[in-house]
């Protein structure tokens, strides 16, 4: 391994340029970030101070292990949909530190709506509930919704099973569950505390039961208080549905922190570890590389050197594939292989990610994939070289290995590429985006032009004859909806990531994420690596 | 992270006290503030550092109660779970008192009688379970205040001890 | 007559160890005694042989005569020292030694018996010239009788118990109403407490400053003097910090007080070490108080000032060697300090304080000298004495000495049981302490400057932090797994 040199001029009118595009990009994020989270009227804070309750952020505090990270995950869930309304989905999950273990949080978020399930909300429950499986990460669930959106029940009830299915799952693995009911668990919401291992309930205005007093009265003609049907004093003592019952959130907390510090450490998948070292060259400086366009280009390298342990990196094959940078490094202490994009991928490139993923796959080395692409080479000289063969073996290789895999979308991730780059389709156990990146089957000029083209062609077929005011019509159309859909905030609204983060928080982010990773067994699989 | 504890001065106001560890540092956040630091072997003491402020100390736990030796002077720092202080604050070392209401059921010290911390003072039923009250302390018994048969309520008196005595030296 | 080869120390903590100490050094054997609450003492690690004691009482069992006495037939010890306190001043145990064939090493017994009633001691004084206060000559027959000696040599008049020591049956009294309580209160305390309920009325002197002097009599003649100690910081009628020279005390008196000593010890047929206890008024006045037929605990800072180890003559005396050296050889130099470590919570009325001794660390240095009897792990009852350790700090100036002592007592880590080393620090940094003007009535006079100060929060708060970090209730395996750790609070 040596240290990767940097050849980034800081006082070139580029760097500049760019700096301060990202600048405002970061500010952005940090923004929208905020919003979400605090944004929330005043009536509605008052409405919660009025049942005595806190802020989900409040619990948060209260709950996480004071001056350890928190990594949020999917915090701009749900804010390009629902017009709004439900920001983050109401929904607070990521991974933390409590009482020392690391765990996945999920915690409802009722100052707006009563903390409703949103289809989104669902989805990102789910979202979490994967991550702890596969990562072995206990789960806190704080609940505190009044249920499922009715006038959206349709797109919930199609995927809201798997929440308690994945419960299910998360026990038989010994994967512990805690929930701490601060409010309602209504329905089949009701299943999620008595699916836990321990619950706590706190008095008052913690409840679960299959149906509250107004359907009871509805149906049997039974007259009851909300404390009688599904009270903290009721499931503790008589139903044994929960098991502790205190008197506030405070005290849910501690007692929450108390049961944690019972559980057993995981113990680490054997990775090699070595002493964390600070990147050698200054991340900061990674707002002056990442170009201000998303078609211009950009050396992967100066990324990697901001990410990785002391600038240190080991690089496969250099002179082979060019558009394809392959190599081994240390985050955060832990070994990792990097396959990063030096935009389109040629067979070369290709071949040479396949292989280098076999051999990380074989050694038990989690791989980190950084995207800058736009696909696989097209063309008459490339199609009569068989790209898609070699496309195919990278997919295949892709969709086989068996290490864990973490990917971050640096700038554009479109077509077969994102794919091949271990996307959100892929299966990655967690993937991230910078606010710059985009994702898309294509880049939205080229979709404009092929719309263009066929439907233009379509008129003429039918005898019409477009104007070019027209066609400049079609093209606007089209490229507008590219635009909209293939934005970084559009797609991590709609969970297509695990959350947009600046740049700088690249190497935090990753180090958490594979401290997460590390708490499952990697298996390494046997068999030889082809040269490809 | 640790639960809440409230560490103080013995007898004196005390502060509300987390710590969540990192290695072999910490953040403590005392009454909301946080702060960081680390003790660490050194010499036969430690070494506390505190923000920017260092200082030897030495220390010795013993049940609640951390003794502590620093800044020249030694200090008894305790240690009490907020949520166990109302159960065990009915009893102190100088009068053990009722920590419910209940009735008497068994005598076992007449005034004079030397007693040994640990040892059963008295035993009470309440809510039809037998609970006996010990001596906080070694002393000589001063005062029985419920005779067998007799109910009390919850913090009556129920047996108190002479003050230490003056040892005689020269 | 030789030196004995076997010696048993009849007494426990510092002062055995302290009396062993110079055992070894004379090449003399060392049994020590011991009940089973001080088996794991210093004193029995330190001594060549240890013999255990039963009694009803821990305390008992150091009063046990018969005993100690078997113990010595046992160990094969030549003589008994007893140190001070327990048998030291019990004149039958002396002769049943004697009778035993046993050396006991301290005075005469009938030495012993005229300076241990108070008002026969007084008198005893009187006769040899030592100045006395006005007051009865006797105990008093009722309390009219004391109204009307108290009238006569006027109001205020201390009353005291003629049996009585630690300031137990003593009572003051500014007219003759309060005389008449004072007196009822005083002979009923001193009947309890002694058995014994006679009372004697004197003159009370206000702000009076405890003076004792040291002497050294041979049995070939030879009687000297020590100098003086200054024992005025006194809490509850006991010493807590003790002096030589005493900061009022000139030559000239030195020589003045130190004849009259002499002539005292000379008149009784004193041997071994004694002390002349006297109080000292604002005029120059010094007065008979009492003589203590034993060592005393504050020996030390005699020790330190004219270099003479006062138990190692008591041993040699009590074999009959001559002192070999006259008053002229006795040379004072600098100024030592002793400070009294007791386990007791000064702060709170000095009650005794019980707990383990989980940490023990004493310093050392130049002119340092800690007499201690603990060691680590050790239960400190309230079965005993609640002194733990003597610090003596020996300086050229008093100053100095007073530095000294400080630096000493902040660095003397006792943890487990509540001590007075920090209220003794502040003692000493006390101006009017500093300036040398003291009296038995400081600890009282000064209750509020000698308070503990306030905290400043930056300090409270080390100490608080200190000990979450040490308490165990803060569980260390409760620490974020790393890198974690070291990512410290990131929340982007």
């Amino acid at each position: 391994m040596h240290r990767l040199e940097s050849h980034v001029d800081t006082s070139s009118p580029t760097y500049r340029a760019y700096r301060e595009h990202n600048l405002e990009l970061s500010a952005e994020l940090r923004e929208s970030l905020r919003s979400a989270r605090f944004d929330r009227p005043q009536r509605a804070l008052d409405r919660l101070a009025e049942q005595q309750k806190l802020p989900v952020r409040e619990r948060l505090e209260l709950l996480l292990d004071r001056g350890s990270p928190f990594l949020e995950l999917m915090p701009l869930a749900a804010n390009r949909h629902y017009d709004g309304e439900a920001p983050q989905a109401l929904l607070v999950t990521g991974v933390g530190v409590v009482s020392g273990r690391e765990v996945m949080v999920i915690a409802n978020d009722s100052s707006l709506k009563g903390g409703a399930w949103y289809p989104i909300t669902t989805r990102k429950i789910i979202r979490a509930l994967e991550i702890a499986l596969e990562n072995h990460l206990p789960v806190i669930h704080m609940l505190d919704s009044g249920g499922a959106n009715l006038n959206l029940q349709d797109e919930i009830y199609s995927t809201a099973g798997h929440i308690f299915q994945q419960q299910c799952h998360l026990s038989a693995r010994g994967i512990e569950q805690l929930a701490v009911v601060f409010g309602y668990c209504t329905a089949g919401a009701a299943y999620t505390p008595t699916l836990c291992d321990q619950t706590i309930m706190v008095r008052e205005r913690g409840c679960v039961f299959l149906a509250g007093p107004p359907l009871v009265k509805a149906a049997t003609g039974e007259e009851n208080t909300t404390e009688e049907l599904g009270g903290a004093d009721m499931h503790t003592s008589v139903s044994g549905v929960a098991d502790y019952a205190v008197d506030s959130e405070q005290e849910a907390l501690s007692l929450a922190r108390d049961i944690v510090g019972l559980w057993s450490r995981r113990e680490k998948s054997d990775n090699d570890r070595r002493v964390p070292e600070d990147p050698f060259h200054d991340p900061d400086e990674l707002y002056g590389i990442i170009p201000d366009d998303i078609k211009k280009q950009f050396e992967m390298r100066e990324v990697i050197a901001r990410i990785v342990d002391g600038s240190m990196f080991h690089e496969f094959k250099p002179a082979y594939g060019e558009t394809m940078v392959t190599g081994w490094a240390f985050i955060w202490g832990f070994k990792v292989g990097i396959v990063a994009n030096q935009g389109v991928i040629f067979s070369e490139a290709a071949n040479k990610a396949a292989t280098f993923m076999q051999l990380c796959d074989r050694d038990g080395i989690p791989l980190i994939f950084l995207h800058n692409v736009t696909g696989f080479m097209v063309g008459r000289e490339y199609e009569r070289r068989g790209i898609t063969k070699d496309g195919a073996k990278m997919l295949m290789v892709q969709a086989n290995v068996t290490v864990p895999k973490l990917s971050v979308l640096c700038h554009a991730s479109q077509g077969a590429g994102n794919y091949a780059m271990a996307g959100r389709t892929w299966d990655p156990r967690f993937i991230y985006a910078w606010p710059n990146s985009r994702s898309s089957i294509m880049g939205p000029e080229q979709a404009a032009d092929t719309m263009t083209q066929v439907r233009v062609a379509a008129m003429r077929r039918r005898g019409e004859d477009p104007s070019p005011e027209e066609i400049a019509l079609i093209t606007e159309e089209v490229t507008a909806y590219f635009e909209a859909t293939y934005h970084s905030y559009y797609l991590t609204s709609d969970l297509r990531d695990d959350g947009l983060i600046d740049p700088t928080d690249t190497r935090n982010t990753l180090g958490m994420s594979l401290s997460a990773v590390l708490n499952a067994p990697i298996v390494r699989q046997p068999g030889g690596v082809l040269r490809i | 992270m640790s639960r809440l504890f409230e560490i103080g001065l013995d007898g004196d106001r005390s502060h509300a006290v987390e710590v969540a560890r990192h290695g072999d540092s910490a953040t403590l956040t005392i009454d909301g503030r946080n702060y960081h630091g680390s003790l660490r072997p050194a010499g036969d003491g430690y070494e506390l550092t505190l923000e920017d402020r260092t200082e030897r100390i030495w220390t010795y736990v013993s049940g609640d109660t951390v003794w502590l030796h620093g800044f020249g002077v030694c200090w008894a720092m305790s240690v009490i779970d907020p949520e166990k202080n109302l159960a065990t604050a009915a009893l102190s070392g100088d009068l053990a008192s009722a920590p419910m209401p209940g009735t008497m059921i068994n005598v076992g010290v007449e005034p004079g009688d030397a007693v040994a911390a640990g040892q059963t003072l008295v035993v009470i039923e309440s809510m039809k379970m037998q609970s006996e009250i010990i001596a906080e302390r070694d002393g000589v018994v001063d005062r029985v205040f419920v005779a067998v048969g007799e109910t009390f309520d919850r913090g009556a008196p129920l047996v108190s001890l002479e003050l230490i005595a003056e040892p005689e030296e020269d | 007559m030789s030196l004995p080869s076997k010696v048993l120390v009849a007494n426990r903590g510092e002062i055995a160890v302290r009396i062993i100490r110079t055992l070894r050094r004379m090449e003399i054997e060392s049994v020590a005694v011991y009940h089973a609450l001080d088996a794991d003492g210093r004193a029995v690690r330190e001594a060549d042989e240890a013999v255990e004691l039963f009694g009803e009482t821990p305390v008992g069992a150091y009063l046990d005569s018969e005993a100690i006495i078997a113990a010595c037939a046992e160990s094969g010890a030549e003589a008994v020292h007893p140190g001070f306190g327990f048998l030291s001043e019990n004149a039958d145990f002396a002769e049943a030694l004697a009778a035993a064939g046993i050396l006991f090493i301290g005075p005469p017994p009938d030495a012993m018996r005229a300076m241990g009633d108070k008002i026969e001691s007084k008198r005893l004084a009187k006769a040899a010239g030592v100045p006395t206060l006005p007051g009865s000559e006797d105990a008093v027959a009722d309390v009219e009788e004391a109204i009307a000696v108290a009238d006569q040599i006027g109001y205020p008049v201390l009353l005291k118990a003629s049996a009585g020591g630690g300031g137990k049956g003593m009572r003051t009294a500014v007219d003759a109403d309060a005389c008449r309580e004072a007196f009822e209160r005083a002979s009923s305390e001193a009947l309890a407490s002694f058995g014994d309920g006679r009372v004697f009325v004197e003159r009370f002197v206000e702000r009076p400053r405890h003076i004792e002097i040291q002497v050294l009599a041979d049995t070939h003649g030879t009687v000297l003097h020590l100098g003086e100690r200054e024992c005025s910081i006194q809490r509850r009628y006991q010493k807590v910090i003790e002096e030589s020279p005493s900061p009022v005390v000139d030559e000239a008196t030195r020589e003045k007080i130190g004849q009259t000593a002499i002539d005292l010890a000379r008149a009784v047929g004193y041997t071994s070490a004694g002390t002349v206890e006297m109080i000292a008024d604002d005029d120059g006045g010094f007065y008979f108080l009492e003589m203590n037929t034993r060592l005393q605990v504050e020996h030390p800072v005699t020790e330190a000032v004219t270099g003479i180890d006062i138990v190692e003559q008591q041993v040699r005396i009590a074999a009959g060697e001559p002192l070999g050296f006259g008053q002229e050889d006795v040379h004072f130099n600098g100024h030592a300090i002793e400070a009294r470590v007791y386990a007791e919570d000064a702060d709170a009325g000095f009650l005794p304080a019980t707990g383990r001794l989980g940490i023990v660390r004493f310093p050392a240095g130049d002119g340092l000298r800690i007499d201690h009897g603990v060691v680590e792990g050790q239960e400190v009852t309230a079965s005993f004495d609640p002194m733990i350790a003597k610090v003596i700090a020996h300086g050229a100036t008093r100053e100095e000495a007073i530095e000294r002592l400080r630096a000493a007592l902040a660095a003397t880590v006792l943890l487990g049981v509540i001590t007075n080393t920090s209220y003794l620090g502040r003692v000493l940094a006390n101006p009017h302490f500093k300036a040398g003007d003291t009296h038995t009535g400081f600890l009282d006079e000064h209750h509020d400057q000698l308070a503990p100060r306030a905290l400043d929060a930056e300090l409270e708060r080390c100490l608080v932090a200190a000990a979450a970090l040490a308490s165990p209730r803060f569980d260390p395996r409760l620490a974020a797994p790393e890198p974690l750790a070291e990512m410290g609070e990131w929340r982007p």
